[in-house]
């Protein structure tokens, strides 16, 4: 699941780099500027940041001060991750709730700019990465509590 | 009460090894809690995080990352080196004195210290131990001068003070200039110290044959801070546009120009810079629930009249928060500290009558020697990386050009119009 999520962040790396050129191109040599290439390279960024973070919570790879952790046994940082990431699944449920509302309440909401692309589907990014998250969470929760092999990779959920 | 919950949420959930985003987010959560109970709507998180994200500048921020990294991989950074090392391989200390303009080039098409520690870095440690020079010393010239990265333009520290100022990013940019220069001039002098010290090695002064073929080999990639600065300061782009452009160019050089670049370059390239923009774009949304927050609590208010109740004088309460900065740039990244302290910060200096483009690059220099200070300093750690020595080493063999930087860090403050006089000059003000 990871590879396909990378696979996906680069297409939409790209499209967002080609809508921030198709910008400038319009707006500087042909004089035509273009407020939709603007929302969809805002877009494509507000999809690469969530599912992005979502990819990466597979290696727990996000910014983290460990100073204080880092000089603790093996033992009691296996009980810091486990409470760590209770925290960040009791976070994210509530999160991941709000971003459903929001996907029913904005589904019908098109930009000014580009009618066909509703406020609910960015809403739509958000929950999946919420689910995402979530997922490779418990699964590096079991990982630490019942395997010997403490990488989540090493039990085969990113291929 | 919702004061008191974010302070601790913030200071347990960090201590705890909780990945920052992670940790404003639950802060928020908590302080939400606290202050409104089970009545207020889920939905709010979702819609601050994103609303925090919806900003066409931030989109600047991957496009800088993926510019230094389609350089890196193309070996341009490798033919800047070699053109700073003509340019500047005969003073005293040559290559050590190369390393130095190299960064100050680099920094021209780069943002981000640590893209220049790890990258051109390794080039310029290899290139000094291999023609003798002391290996504690090319360490601590290389992760010295990779501080002037996000000092002179581009710079994705202050895209980010920006954001959170709302101070135009082409007046910040430009306020940088200077105070890169100035690094630079700063660190080339202790250089010299050293190099009368170990007695280093220099080249000699080069003809100009030699010199036209370093500059045309370099020329094309030495055209980008032109094209992004000129771009900006001429009004034709936008900071964004221009990183867009920027970016463009990189790759153009790489694929057609040079013919280096490959696919599989490219995908991991872009695989690094999703992973990257993914990391500080996750911390700007749990960063702006958290100072949705803040401003709900009265926070920035409190903490404004605390501050300015120690003192009336600008200056001094400039020397304060300078004070404050050095010691929170030892525990936290730039990025992280800019998101969570900017918020406070800004209205007090704003309220002082202090420039806020003056302020915002004091900020990003103080928070620059945090990052090659210990505990946290991420270029000692990456420099560590890079050369093999132990992280006590690198410590010890830096410290020492700590100095430089603390002078530049004085002159800035004691005259604002080192910063503030070219985006006056250049934007009016």
């Amino acid at each position: 699941m990871k590879k396909f999520l990378e696979g996906l962040n680069i297409i939409v790396l790209w499209l967002m780099f080609f809508s921030a050129i198709l910008t400038v191109v319009c707006r500087v040599f042909l004089k035509i500027p273009t407020s939709w290439s603007v929302d969809l390279a805002q877009y494509s960024f507000i999809f690469l940041i969530f599912i992005g973070s979502a990819a990466i919570m597979e290696d727990e790879s996000h910014i983290k001060i460990t100073v204080l952790t880092d000089r603790l046994s093996e033992g009691v940082q296996k009980i810091f991750r486990i409470i760590e990431r209770l925290l960040m699944i009791s976070f994210l449920v509530i999160f991941t709730i709000g971003a459903y509302q929001n996907v029913k309440f904005n589904w019908t909401v098109g930009l000014p700019t580009v009618n066909w692309l509703k406020m609910g589907y960015m809403y739509l990014i958000l929950l999946i990465s919420g689910i995402i998250m979530i997922f490779y969470l418990c699964i590096n929760i079991y990982s630490d509590v019942f395997c010997k092999k403490t990488h989540p990779s090493e039990l085969g959920v990113n291929s | 009460m919702m004061i008191l919950v974010l302070t601790l949420g913030l200071i347990v959930f960090m201590l705890i090894g909780l990945p920052v985003a992670m940790t404003l987010a639950l802060s928020a959560l908590g302080a939400l809690l606290a202050g409104d109970g089970m009545v207020f709507q889920f939905s709010v998180l979702s819609q601050k995080m994103q609303f925090g994200l919806q900003n066409f500048l931030l989109i600047s921020i991957p496009l800088f990352i993926l510019t230094a990294k389609l350089m890196n991989t193309a070996g341009i950074t490798e033919r800047i080196f070699r053109f700073a090392n003509t340019l500047v391989g005969f003073l005293p200390g040559g290559l050590a004195q190369a390393n130095i303009v190299a960064s100050l080039i680099f920094a021209g098409m780069s943002g981000a210290a640590v893209v220049d520690a790890s990258g051109l870095g390794q080039i310029e440690l290899d290139a000094m131990t291999k023609n003798g020079y002391p290996k504690k010393l090319s360490v601590a010239v290389t992760a010295a001068s990779s501080t002037i990265g996000p000092i002179f333009p581009p710079s994705i520290p202050m895209v980010v003070f920006s954001f959170v100022s709302g101070v135009s990013v082409g007046r910040l940019f430009l306020g940088g200039v200077v105070p890169g220069v100035l690094m630079a001039i700063s660190l080339m002098t202790m250089v010299v110290f050293y190099a009368k010290k170990y007695n280093l090695p220099r080249r000699q002064f080069p003809t100009f044959a030699i010199a036209f073929r370093s500059f045309v080999e370099s020329f094309l990639p030495l055209l980008t801070p032109l094209i992004l600065l000129g771009g900006i300061w001429l009004g034709v782009f936008t900071p964004t546009e221009a990183a867009a452009v920027a970016a463009c160019y990189a790759l153009i050089i790489g694929v057609f120009v040079l013919r280096v670049l490959s696919l599989k370059d490219i995908v991991r390239v872009s695989i690094e810079t999703a992973r990257d923009t993914a990391k500080i774009g996750f911390l700007i949304a749990g960063a702006s629930l958290y100072g949705w927050v803040l401003m709900r609590s009265g926070m920035t208010i409190k903490f404004a009249e605390w501050l300015t109740s120690i003192s009336q004088s600008s200056f001094y309460i400039l020397l304060i928060i300078n004070a404050f900065l050095l010691v929170v740039g030892c525990f936290l990244d730039s990025t992280v500290a800019i998101l969570i302290l900017g918020p406070l910060l800004v209205p007090v200096i704003e309220n002082l009558g202090i420039d806020p483009v003056h302020f915002g690059v004091i900020m990003v220099l103080n928070l620059m020697i945090g990052l090659l200070t210990p505990p946290f300093g991420i270029v000692l750690f990456v420099m560590k990386e890079v050369s093999g020595l132990k992280f006590e080493e690198v410590v010890k063999s830096t410290l020492p050009f700590l100095i430089p930087l603390f002078v530049v860090l004085i002159l800035i403050v004691i005259f604002p119009g080192l910063v503030t006089a070219l985006p006056n000059f250049l934007m009016g003000g």
